[in-house]
C-alpha cells in the first residue's frame, strides 16, 4: 500500500493514542514512542519528529502540561507530559467519536 | 559520534524559534539518555532515530505553521542585523578612504599665511624647475609620484609654451580629511605670459606638498 494513505490514516488517531497513553500517568518522550510501538503490535512507530510535534500542539491547546524532572545522580532531567483536565474531557469526546467512526466505516467496509 | 553532536546536527535543520530548538534539544537529549540508560547502545538508539537530517525534515512537516514563522522572521532579523553592519562598515570605509571637505582651519593644524607662503614657494619651484627643492618640500609618500616627468607631464597638458610668469591671482583654502588625518587644500591662480592657470596644492600638517592639479 501507499505510505501516503498509512501515514495519512495514522495521523489522524495519534492525538488520541497520545493522550490515551498518558491518561493513567505522566511519561516522558521516549516512554510514549517505546510504549506506542509495543502496544500496538509496532503498527505506531514513532520518532521524535512526529512525536513532539504533537506533544508541543497538546499542550497548546492545553490538554497537557509538561514539567522537567529534577535530575537524579547521573540521570538527566526528563521532561515529563501530564495529561489535564481538558486533555480528559477531549479524550473522552474524541473516544467517543472514534466508536462512531469506526462503527459508520465498519458498515461501509463490510457491504 | 557523540549524542549531543548527533542531536546538534538534528536542530540546527530545524525551521523553528530559538526557544524552541532549544527545547527540542534538550529533550532529544533526555529521551536519547533514557533509552541508553535501558540498556540500549548509543549507535543502536542513534540508527532507531535515523540520519539527522531526515528527523529535521520530520519535525520541519509537523511544528505548527507559528513556528515557521518565528523562524522566518529571525532569518530576517538576521539578515537585517548582517545588512547593517555592512552598511555601516560602508559608511565608515567611505568616511574613511573619501576625503571629506572641512573649513579652514577647523583643524587648528594650518595656519593661513604659512600655507599661501609655502604654495608659493612651491609654484616658484616648479617655475624655475628645481625640482630637488620640490622633492625635499614634498611628503615621502608623495615623493615616487610626484617626480619632475609627472610635473612636466602636467604642465605640457595645460599649455606647451606657458611663458614667464608675471603674478599671482586670487587664492582659495580648505581643508579635507582623508584617513583621520587633515591636509591644507590651496587653489592659486597664476599668470603666466602666454597662459592663466590654476594650481591645486595640497599639504600635510608638516606643510609638505602630498598632492598637485594644475588646469
Amino acid at each position: 500500500m501507499n505510505d501516503k494513505y498509512i501515514r495519512q490514516m495514522k495521523k489522524g488517531v495519534l492525538d488520541m493514542l497520545v493522550l490515551k497513553l498518558l491518561n493513567k500517568e505522566q511519561k516522558y518522550g521516549y516512554q510514549l514512542i517505546y510504549e506506542l510501538k509495543e502496544k500496538s503490535g509496532e503498527l505506531f512507530i514513532l520518532k521524535e519528529g512526529t512525536l513532539y510535534p504533537i506533544l508541543y500542539r497538546l499542550e497548546d491547546d492545553g490538554l497537557v502540561q509538561s514539567c522537567w524532572s529534577s535530575p537524579e545522580g547521573k540521570q538527566m532531567a526528563r521532561k515529563y507530559y501530564q495529561i489535564t483536565e481538558s486533555g480528559k474531557q477531549a479524550l473522552f469526546e474524541i473516544g467517543e467519536l472514534w466508536m462512531q467512526m469506526s462503527d459508520g466505516i465498519r458498515q461501509i467496509m463490510e457491504e | 559520534m557523540t549524542a549531543q553532536v548527533y542531536v546538534n546536527q538534528i536542530v540546527k535543520k530545524v525551521k523553528c524559534s530559538r526557544k524552541k530548538r532549544e527545547e527540542i534539544r534538550r529533550q532529544l537529549l533526555a529521551d536519547m539518555e533514557a533509552e541508553i540508560e535501558q540498556g540500549v547502545p548509543l549507535d543502536v538508539v542513534m540508527i532507531r532515530m535515523g540520519e539527522p537530517i531526515a528527523i529535521a525534515e520530520e519535525f520541519n512537516q509537523n511544528l505548527p505553521q507559528q513556528e515557521r514563522r518565528q523562524y522566518q522572521r529571525g532569518r530576517i532579523k538576521k539578515a537585517a542585523a548582517v545588512i547593517a553592519v555592512c552598511l555601516a562598515a560602508l559608511a565608515f570605509a567611505v568616511y574613511w578612504f573619501l576625503p571629506v571637505g572641512v573649513k579652514f582651519g577647523s583643524s587648528g593644524q594650518f595656519q593661513q599665511a604659512a600655507v599661501e607662503e609655502q604654495a608659493k614657494k612651491v609654484i616658484h619651484m616648479i617655475n624655475t624647475g628645481d625640482y630637488d627643492a620640490l622633492q625635499a618640500a614634498t611628503d615621502v609618500r608623495a615623493q615616487k609620484i610626484l617626480t619632475k616627468e609627472v610635473i612636466e607631464d602636467a604642465k605640457r597638458q595645460a599649455g606647451t609654451d606657458w611663458g614667464e610668469f608675471r603674478e599671482f591671482g586670487k587664492c582659495y583654502f580648505a581643508e579635507q580629511k582623508l584617513r583621520g588625518s587633515s591636509q591644507a587644500v590651496v587653489q592659486f591662480n597664476a599668470s603666466y605670459e602666454n597662459i592663466a592657470v590654476t594650481y591645486t596644492l595640497f599639504f600635510n600638517p608638516d606643510l609638505k606638498l602630498s598632492g598637485f592639479y594644475i588646469k
